[in-house]
């Protein structure tokens, strides 16, 4: 059996800072993860990572937009926290190597982007992530780290109320592994691939949420989902909020800015949520574009320029180019709202740590909660570094102190024995059938737009899939590389949290941030800032709510 | 390379650079002589269908496997011309010769010439590899619009040969040579006889009569 | 069918070599737009055909660099790689994996050697320790710096180029195209304190293997023009150590060889790279070459202008401050 002292699992920005700030303090670390580190998701996003650093600016105003941005279901505590980390967050990272761009005289440049007061994004063209992802990997590559690349995640064993360790899938060799561990961290990202139409990779399949949830921590806000406004007709493909922080427009069909009628002040950088339910209200009351893939708005670069566009907007233009045949600098660009981001996750404090001793988590897998009802662009990136590195430290300082993990003889079976039931059967459910249902309900019932009937249904479709996935079947009985089987597994892991969105969605009567009932279109403080909690029953979901931390900002109406 | 060499003119850095060299000389260059390949002269200004009608001696019988040389294509975009791996002019050519072309993966690879005085063995290797790729795909004969690749694949074709373990005997001809054929040119004139490989063999195959 | 869909023949590698005593082609036709990439079509067969055929695939949108593969021979990814020019020009789509990575099965390879490759070229910024970097602020760095690691920042490490390179197919001591244009982009960053050490390095692990066929830009889909990378290294290998291997003593050779004459020596450049002891090494090739092209025996004479051409040198030498 496998041995370390803090097992990292997932790769992306959080779980690397994660695996850094372990080694650092003293650990023996291993990082566990379905994708090689610079494979993750984390490289895909584009426009940038907030700091105030700028003279105008301040961390308090970035306090304050975040906590407005939240519409006041974020943890102030945990923001301020947040926002006083994020200058020396990027500095470090810029120490590390990373290639930021640049203003004129040699300082970090920032652009402009939704909700924020200043232009308080520090970015690397449109590639931010991928900048990040290469520099503290070239950083992380250089320590003592045993890597587990291309492993999935099977299972979390929990005993005696403490982490013990995790049973594991070699991909590439078909074995089962089990690790003994002191403490895990788990930073497996989202689960965006619940949803027919999402900018998310196709890894991001919350595998880690799922099993922590199984494995009895509670989640949290899961009902909270950003959509994004601007994603690629068809194909999904993300295209940043910087091409609207470099000055991108908004059209309807009639060539009308929309935008004037939703944010009257800032127009295209309103807050995601509602530049989101512009479009689809403009798409819905009939003034948007339609075609084969359903309706759409224009995303405008024209004006601004060749140069502009092919030098800041590079990747997006590429994709544009590539992915729709359009071109940005002559055409406009054919848009619709994505799920984008799970504000929702694994329920933790501001070190990282859950419910269950010994299992910490961090980044989108991971609810602190920072963005609560609604996550500002740019605050993503920053939160995987920030939250990455306090998960690190305490899984470390848990580890150094906790008893030695006991893993048994049977947790190997008990974890792989469904695996192997999947692959024994004559006949049964296709995984990816599953998947592809179970996206396709999630997005008519539990999208931008949410009621209780459509709701009361969500469920009614999820569960039934529940139930079928209880057959499902693996054709392919290869050990390597066995796609089949992961789909499999993946399919089971979205299921349970397709569950707990639609069931806490229900649940919260009232609007808020990215959550918007047609049947409850106000906000409610008085019953409900507070956070869902949901904790997995033998029924399903079951609910709890805990409240918000306060420091200072009071709740106010929530106008861009 | 020239048409390179055209393009770098263009960065008012090498311009600065040239002009400063040749000025004392009171010359001036401004990177606008016309670089053309003679492939592509043959190509587009005379054309295929005027070459066809040209040919005295149609090349019936051969097959020939076209090896284009890295510099005539790449990198595409700045060469303007051919894709850089999917190419088809020097095919076209060959058909109107009346040769057959062969299509074979190495026809866009390197011929291993640039690293022949840095690490000859891997040169040699590179070079075995597309002839042997030629001739497993049934070539009886190569051919070049390269000088450096006909170095490479028939100069140093024993070399070649060892270092891929296998016996190669491709005679390989410069794209002259099989145009000149074609068009009734003796192997005297088109010097054949000075090849490393000797090309007999693939002469023998050439089965149409000539065109009077 | 949707509107516009045109029939999509694929063939696809299949090999599970703890099953498979040897390599397959799989047909499958599936109907697509045009505009779809390869991915997709790989995907449809997964999903609504053959749930066994594996590959490597993530983000979709050309970021992750997961889903490299060869494409109709070229390396490419497939997530962005439409079918229907593919289909134009060949008519169907053969799908393969990537070369010079064995396969571990079907359209999935070891990527070992690649990261390998890239492991050798120490990946890792060495900030020098007598330039510490300023304390609780960034760097600063010109936007004219940014510039010099040119497009390298986009490299997704697919391994398009490591797949394309016939050096690294023919020697395994080549480091490829994606490990060297990341060397330059540790080269060139003001925050590396090794530079110099990187270069002098590289020069004898592999830098002058590189060919310059250019297969690794073509095949690039980030542009990062790795062959034209590692002609820069080349050139600031030469600045800071001189001309010390075989190929830097070519490529400066070359150089001075035609100033002499204004026109090329070979058998001097032979001399001029591997100096007597192994051009004698060579005699026996130059022997059977030199019996069927008698004139490069002779010493070429001057071209017309020979004095212009050596005047040329000698403002070009002048204008780099010194010889």
């Amino acid at each position: 059996m496998l041995r370390h002292e803090v097992v990292v699992v997932g790769a992306g920005l959080a779980g690397q800072r994660a695996a850094l700030a372990a080694i650092e303090a003293g650990r023996d670390v291993a990082l566990l993860t379905k994708l090689h580190p610079l494979r993750s998701h984390s490289g895909a996003a584009q426009g940038g990572i907030n700091a105030a650093v700028g003279a105008e600016d301040s961390v308090d105003t970035h306090i304050f937009d975040t906590v407005k941005g939240s519409d006041y279901l974020g943890d102030q505590d945990a923001i301020e926290f947040f926002c006083r980390e994020a200058g020396p967050t990027v500095v470090e990272m810029e120490h590390f190597g990373t290639i930021f761009s640049r203003g004129p005289d040699g300082s970090l440049a920032r652009r402009p982007f939704g909700g924020a007061h200043f232009p308080r994004t520090i970015y690397a063209a449109d590639r931010t992530g991928l900048a990040l992802l290469q520099a503290l990997w070239e950083r992380l590559g250089g320590e003592h780290l045993t890597l587990y690349e291309e492993w999935d995640l099977l299972r979390l064993i929990v005993r005696d109320g403490r982490v013990q360790g995790v049973v594991a899938f070699d991909r590439r060799r078909g074995t089962f592994e089990e690790i003994a561990a002191k403490a895990v961290v788990l930073a497996t990202g989202p689960a965006g691939r619940i949803y027919a139409r999402t900018t998310n990779a196709h890894s991001c399949t919350g595998d880690g949420i799922a099993l922590a949830y199984e494995a009895g921590a509670a989640l949290k806000d899961m009902e909270f989902v950003q959509f994004h406004p601007t994603a690629l007709l068809e194909s999904g493909i993300l295209i940043t909020e910087g091409a609207r922080g470099e000055g991108g427009l908004l059209k309807n069909a009639s060539g009308d800015r929309f935008m004037a009628t939703y944010a009257p002040h800032v127009l295209e950088l309103a807050s995601r949520d509602v530049v989101s339910r512009a479009i689809v209200t403009e798409i819905g009351a009939g003034r948007g574009f339609s075609g084969p893939y359903g309706g759409y708005v224009h995303l405008e670069l024209m004006h601004l320029g060749r140069e502009k566009i092919e030098s800041r907007l590079q990747e997006i233009c590429d994709f544009a180019r590539h992915f729709a045949g359009i071109d940005p600098v002559t055409q406009p660009i054919p848009v619709y709202p994505a799920q984008h981001y799970m504000m929702g996750g694994i329920g933790t404090d501001a070190k990282g740590a859950t419910n269950v001793r010994g299992l910490y988590a961090a980044g989108e897998a991971a609810c602190v909660s920072i963005h609560g009802a609604n996550r500002l662009g740019g605050n993503s990136l920053l939160e995987t570094l920030v939250f990455g590195k306090q998960a690190g430290l305490a899984a470390a300082a848990y580890a150094d102190t906790a008893a030695a993990p006991e893993m048994h003889a049977s947790d190997l079976d008990d974890a792989t024995g469904p695996l192997r039931a999947w692959s024994a059967k004559p006949d049964g459910e296709d995984p990816s059938a599953l998947r592809a249902e179970m996206q396709a309900t999630m997005e008519q019932y539990v999208g931008i737009y949410r009621d209780e009937a459509g709701l009361l249904e969500g469920i009614r479709r999820i569960r039934a899939l529940r139930a079928r996935f209880g057959n499902v079947r693996v054709v392919d009985r290869s050990q390597v590389y066995n796609l089949n089987l992961t789909d499999a597994l993946e399919t089971g892991h979205m299921l349970e949290l397709a569950e707990a969105i639609v069931v806490g969605a229900y649940a919260r009567t009232e609007s808020r941030g990215a959550h918007a009932r047609t049947d409850f279109p106000k906000r409610d403080d008085a019953q409900w800032m507070r956070h869902t909690l949901a904790s997995r029953g033998p029924e399903g979901p079951v609910l709890s709510y805990a409240p918000v931390g306060y420091t200072r900002w009071d709740p106010t109406e929530r106008v861009y | 390379m020239l048409t390179l060499a055209n393009l770098r003119m263009n960065d008012p850095g090498v311009r600065a650079k040239v002009d400063g060299a040749l000025k004392p000389l009171g010359i001036e260059y401004r990177g606008t002589v016309r670089v053309k390949h003679l492939l592509r002269v043959l190509v587009e200004d005379i054309g295929i269908p005027a070459l066809r009608a040209k040919v005295r001696r149609p090349l019936g019988g051969l097959k020939i496997g076209a090896f284009y040389g890295c510099h005539l294509l790449r990198p595409s975009d700045e060469m303007g011309w051919e894709s850089g791996e999917e190419p088809h002019a020097f095919e076209d050519l060959l058909d109107a010769l009346g040769a057959e072309p062969v299509a074979y993966r190495g026809r866009v690879m390197c011929c291993g010439f640039p690293i022949q005085f840095v690490k000859p063995e891997t040169a040699s290797r590179i070079a075995g590899r597309q002839i042997a790729d030629a001739q497993d795909h049934g070539a009886h004969a190569m051919a070049t619009p390269c000088p450096l690749c006909h170095i490479s694949l028939d100069a140093y074709q024993n070399e070649a040969s060892r270092a891929v373990g296998r016996p190669l005997a491709m005679p390989v001809f410069h794209l002259p040579q099989v145009v000149g054929l074609a068009l009734g040119a003796s192997p005297e004139e088109l010097g054949l006889a000075r090849h490393l490989v000797p090309t007999e063999p693939a002469l023998a195959r050439i089965s149409a009569p000539a065109r009077t | 069918m949707a509107a516009g869909a045109i029939s999509v023949p694929l063939e696809v590698y299949r090999f599970d070599p703890a099953h498979d005593p040897a390599p397959r082609y799989d047909r499958y036709t599936v109907e697509l737009e045009p505009h779809v990439p390869v991915l997709s079509a790989l995907l449809k067969v997964r999903a609504e055909i053959d749930p066994t055929l594996t590959l490597r695939y993530s983000c979709r949108s050309a970021i992750c660099g997961s889903c490299a593969l060869q494409i109709n021979s070229k390396s490419r990814l497939a997530c962005e790689t439409p079918v229907g020019p593919e289909i134009e020009r060949h008519g169907r789509i053969v799908v393969e994996p990537m070369r010079n990575q064995p396969v571990l099965r079907d359209l999935v390879v070891d990527q070992g050697p690649f990261w390998h490759q890239y492991d050798r070229i120490d990946p890792h910024l060495r900030p020098d320790p007598a330039h510490p970097m300023p304390v609780d602020a960034p760097t600063s760095m010109s936007p004219e710096q940014v510039e010099r690691f040119k497009e390298t920042p986009r490299c997704i490490a697919c391994a398009a180029c490591f797949s394309a390179c016939p050096a690294v197919e023919a020697d395994p001591t080549f480091p490829g195209p994606m490990a060297l244009a990341k060397l330059y982009r540790f080269v060139v960053d003001p925050r590396d304190g090794t530079t110099q050490d990187r270069l002098v390095r590289i020069q004898t692990e592999g830098l002058w293997l590189c060919l310059r066929c250019h297969l690794c830009t073509e095949a690039c889909p980030k542009d990062v023009r790795p062959s034209e990378r590692i002609r820069d290294l080349k050139e600031m290998a030469i600045a800071v150590q001189g001309a010390t291997e075989r190929g830097s003593r070519h490529a400066v050779g070359f150089k001075e060889n035609i100033r002499v004459a204004g026109t090329l020596n070979e058998t001097r450049l032979v001399r001029q790279t591997d100096g007597v002891v192994g051009m004698v090494g060579q005699l026996g090739q130059g022997l059977r070459i030199w019996r069927k092209k008698p004139e490069l025996l002779h010493r070429p004479k001057p071209i017309q202008g020979q004095a212009e051409v050596d005047q040329i040198y000698e403002a070009l030498d002048d204008a780099k401050g010194g010889p």
